[in-house]
């Protein structure tokens, strides 16, 4: 069954910083599984049941238009969106294979 | 007559131009340069003057385009605007044409990218520029989660449809106006209209207009969580506790339990309680990790946690 946690990011970060946050919020609650906004933050819900990643950290990458578009080595996790300095966006979450 | 011939193919071309594909497409039959250059003898203001005119033909000695040649104010509007168009049709292919093809794997392709990028801060104020500066920089530095050339593919398609779908409204527009008689839509006010189909031809209006759309779409699909607390960014601080986590999560059982006695903390007891009367191993860890996520924001704390857990984790320091 799954348990997850939800945390909050400062809506200020930008993209390089919300992906660092990402990966510092994976080492120390498992990975995450969804992106939201939240009440004036991006929200990151992350699974405390599965293994804490060591690397390969999910990153978000902008959507274009309606579509996400990932490098051949990313696989999706989710789409969701998520501020980046300050301004909500829709992106991808991906993870590198 | 020559000129209603020319008004015929003129206005077969005012309602099919402008929707060709990308890549592959055939080569036109009037040269692009033909198209602009016939449009040269036809300058705006001797057109005027010609379409104001009282008399329809020609008087002797007199040759188009400064009389209509037996055409009626109405035919030699059409006319000449259907030629005003195919000569902006002509422009905005080769325009497009040469953005699909040199758009990739050069430097103009990485401008692209980044005006794309940027496209954004035209509607959305400063905010919006730091936010898209920021994705700029990171397709710059090519650390980028997207590839250039995929995201050029993708976006590229996407701007040139917003332009074409931009161009054909407008484009439909004239050829309603079309059908009014010449004192309701004068040969000025389509010359007008045709540099307004003009103007769409513009990357970033049509990066304006995507990026407005993909806005009221996050509008409309807002989902809100329910978000526990706040967490800046740890730094080191971050990889250390990850590290403590991943020694504790390899612990047995009955460590773990020992680990919950170790912090003693009412809050961490409390939720592992929550769990209900015999949680798993696993369920315990993810409590542990929360717990140690919400309560260790300092160095000095995480020194004294790694302290009291070293009898069970058999480390001094992380």
């Amino acid at each position: 069954m799954a348990d997850t946690h939800i945390v909050g990011a400062k809506k200020t970060y930008s993209l390089p910083e919300l992906n660092q946050w990402i990966s510092e919020q994976e080492m120390q609650l498992g990975p995450i599984v969804n992106i939201a906004d939240g009440d004036d933050c991006t929200a990151g819900e992350f699974n405390i049941l599965g293994a804490l990643p060591t690397s390969k950290f999910a990153r978000v990458a902008l959507k274009v238009g309606a579509a996400c578009v990932l490098d051949d080595d990313l696989e999706l996790i989710t789409e969701g969106q998520a501020y980046l300095s300050g301004v909500l966006m829709d992106v991808c979450l991906a993870r590198p294979k | 007559m020559r000129q209603a011939r020319t008004l015929v193919v003129m206005l077969g071309l005012l309602a099919t131009a402008g929707c060709t594909s990308l890549r592959g497409s055939a080569e036109p039959v009037i040269p692009v340069r033909d198209r602009v250059n016939y449009v040269a003898t036809y300058p705006e203001d001797t057109v005027y003057k010609t379409f104001f005119a009282l008399k329809d033909n020609c008087s002797s000695g007199e040759r188009p385009p400064v009389c209509r040649d037996g055409l009626t104010r109405v035919q030699y509007r059409n006319m000449i605007t259907a030629l005003y168009m195919s000569s902006a049709d002509a422009r905005y292919e080769e325009f497009r044409t040469r953005l699909s093809q040199e758009a990739k794997g050069t430097a103009f392709g990485g401008n692209i990218a980044i005006l794309l990028m940027n496209g954004i801060s035209v509607v959305s104020g400063n905010e919006a520029r730091r936010a898209l500066a920021a994705g700029s920089a990171v397709v710059a530095g090519g650390q980028a989660s997207v590839s250039k050339d995929l995201f050029i593919d993708k976006a590229l398609s996407a701007v040139l449809a917003s332009m074409d779908g931009a161009r054909a409204e407008a484009k439909t527009r004239i050829v309603e106006k079309l059908r009014l008689s010449a004192e309701q839509y004068s040969l000025p006010e389509a010359i007008a209209d045709v540099r307004r189909v003009e103007e769409q031809a513009r990357l970033d209006q049509a990066i304006q207009k995507l990026t407005s759309t993909a806005v009221a779409d996050a509008e409309e699909k807002q989902k809100k969580l329910d978000v526990a607390y706040m967490v800046e960014l740890q730094g080191p601080l971050a990889t250390r506790k990850g590290a403590l986590l991943r020694d504790i999560g390899a612990l047995d059982a009955a460590k773990i339990d020992e680990v919950i006695k170790a912090l003693d903390d009412p809050q961490l007891d409390a939720s592992i309680t929550a769990l209900g009367a015999s949680p798993d191993k696993d369920a315990k860890v993810g409590r542990i990790r929360v717990w140690v996520h919400q309560n260790i924001l300092a160095e000095a704390k995480f020194d004294e946690t790694v302290a009291k857990l070293a009898p069970l984790t058999g480390k001094e320091s992380y």
